[in-house]
């Protein structure tokens, strides 16, 4: 059974 | 190394080096030590990732994701060709052809 797409995307983390 | 602009199927991607890697929550998130950033990958992205450990053509990736997930090949490949260029951007990736 195939698992669920969701669009892959970067997400850049603001960690000060 | 190729400019991303002109990103084909046939090019080959590979993890760059320099990142310290951590799985967390079904995520995989990630510190460049390079530039001092920390970027979280996503479910997707991590399995991305994670197939680019050895150098591998982009449509093998495209084709292993396919077999995996409900989506059909055109729309992968788009969204995950998009995915290479943000993940290359960053010095994450390397794309050779």
């Amino acid at each position: 059974m195939k698992k669920s797409w969701k669009v892959p995307v970067l997400e850049i983390l603001d960690i000060s | 190394m190729v400019k991303t602009k002109e990103l084909l199927s046939t090019h080959i991607v590979s993890q760059g080096e320099g990142n310290i890697v951590s799985d967390m929550g079904g995520e995989k998130v990630m510190l460049s030590i390079g530039n001092g950033k920390y970027y979280n990958l996503g479910e997707i992205g991590g399995v991305v990732w994670d197939l680019a450990k050895k150098p591998i053509t982009i449509e093998k990736l495209v084709t292993h994701l396919v077999s995996h997930y409900e989506v059909e090949q055109n729309e992968c490949e788009v969204q995950v060709m998009k995915f290479i260029k943000q993940l290359n951007a960053e010095g994450l990736l390397i794309v050779e052809s």
